[in-house]
């Protein structure tokens, strides 16, 4: 296997942070002197608001609401990422974006730029219903998220998923420059891990 | 005078930096006490390429053969400019950006987020004859031929789309003048369209 580039995508609660950990460990053992970049957008913004400037602030504010982040905002958090660490012979996993059709617009500019192989797309799809039991379980664990806690920005999220986030998915279900695999993400973790496994070694 | 942004924009040889800096200059006069932050995007590409790294490396080769830069990393150049420098109470200036149509959205992201009202886009136009002109005379390391007339390309493809976002857009000021005036005249067609008041 080449340096490959994976995207993962899906609603709130569809177990892309799991899914992406067990993806690491598949590659870390199979290829392990290929070093792998790893994009957490979420992670990233939470490490950004504690720089604590103008921009920081706003942001976290908006966050505290449950509203969306600015596109050019989850741009630069992925994008730093990669101008700064990206010397070509790693594998790259991005976790959490895009969230709308103008951010994949943009990312779709990075792929070629980099020289990277035809990208996978890894969809993992959950039910509204189950992401919205999945988000409330997750609150209840110690350390949840606190946009996690409110029921209105829950629904509201929910929304914004099936109006933004969709359309920014089939940007990449039609598109033949990616592989596109779409995963039923309401079954057990370990199947879902092993059919991302198939779909990607075919 | 409240906080104003500026976007200058047009082919590449039709005078924008020159008359950002104008305009910047008479701002400076009239509201001397408000900063100013000026953001130059073709400036920091060509820092870019300086940097020994995949992203440098490939900027340059780019900038070398007249190739227009991916939109993630002109989206990255200018983020970053404004979370170092934006305080919220400054003029903002921009030039060479968008240059395609999600940068411009990205941009249109970024104001509505800093609460920018009303951001002024200046388009100074000039027929790609006269830019074609320019850029030979002006003689700068990217300038060869056949980058220049990639350059004078992209625009008509690439870049109009952009602009007409903003041109079609009730949230931005748009103005159009003559780039092929004498300087002064261009700056003044600016001062007289963008009516701004204390």
């Amino acid at each position: 296997m080449k340096p490959e580039t994976f995207i993962f995508l899906g609603p709130s609660g569809c177990g892309k942070g799991t899914q992406v950990a067990l993806l690491k460990t598949y590659l870390e053992t199979h290829m392990p002197s290929t070093a792998i970049i790893s994009i957490d957008v979420g992670s990233l913004f939470r490490d950004f608001w504690q720089k604590g400037g103008y921009t920081e602030k706003l942001s976290q504010a908006i966050n505290a609401r449950g509203g969306l982040q600015p596109a050019f905002l989850q741009v630069y958090q992925w994008a730093n990422v990669l101008v700064g660490a990206l010397e070509g012979r790693e594998h790259i996993i991005i976790d959490g974006t895009p969230r709308r059709l103008v951010d994949a617009h943009i990312m779709d500019s990075v792929f070629p730029f980099f020289m990277r192989e035809k990208p996978y797309f890894i969809f993992l799809n959950i039910s509204r219903d189950t992401a919205r039991k999945r988000i409330i379980e997750r609150a209840r664990t110690a350390g949840g998220r606190p946009e996690d806690r409110d029921q209105a920005l829950i629904e509201s999220r929910l929304d914004w998923y099936d109006t933004y986030v969709v359309p920014a998915i089939d940007f990449f279900r039609d598109n033949a420059r990616y592989h596109f695999i779409e995963i039923n993400g309401d079954q057990p973790i370990e199947k879902v891990h092993e059919d991302i496994i198939a779909a990607i070694s075919t | 005078m409240k906080p104003h942004t500026f976007l200058f924009v047009g082919r590449s040889g039709c005078g924008k930096g020159t008359q950002k800096a104008l305009l910047t200059s008479y701002l400076s006069q009239e509201d001397p006490t408000r900063r100013q932050f000026l953001l130059s995007t073709g400036d920091a590409f060509r820092e870019l390429m300086e940097r020994d790294s995949l992203t440098g490396r490939t900027v340059k080769e780019y900038l070398d053969h007249g190739r227009l830069m991916p939109v993630f990393l002109a989206v990255w150049i200018w983020s970053g400019a404004f979370i170092e420098n934006i305080r919220g109470d400054e003029h903002i200036f921009i030039d060479g950006a968008p240059r395609l149509l999600p940068e411009a959205e990205a941009f249109d992201s970024a104001f509505k987020f800093y609460g920018r009202e009303m951001p002024h886009v200046i388009l100074v136009n000039v027929s790609k004859d006269a830019a074609r002109e320019r850029l030979m005379k002006r003689g700068r390391s990217d300038d060869d031929a056949e980058a220049i007339e990639r350059r004078l390309d992209w625009y008509d493809t690439l870049t109009r789309p952009a602009l007409d976002f903003f041109k079609d857009n009730l949230d931005y000021h748009f103005i159009e003048v003559d780039g092929e005036q004498p300087v002064e005249a261009v700056h003044e067609d600016i001062l007289s369209r963008l009516k701004l008041t204390r």
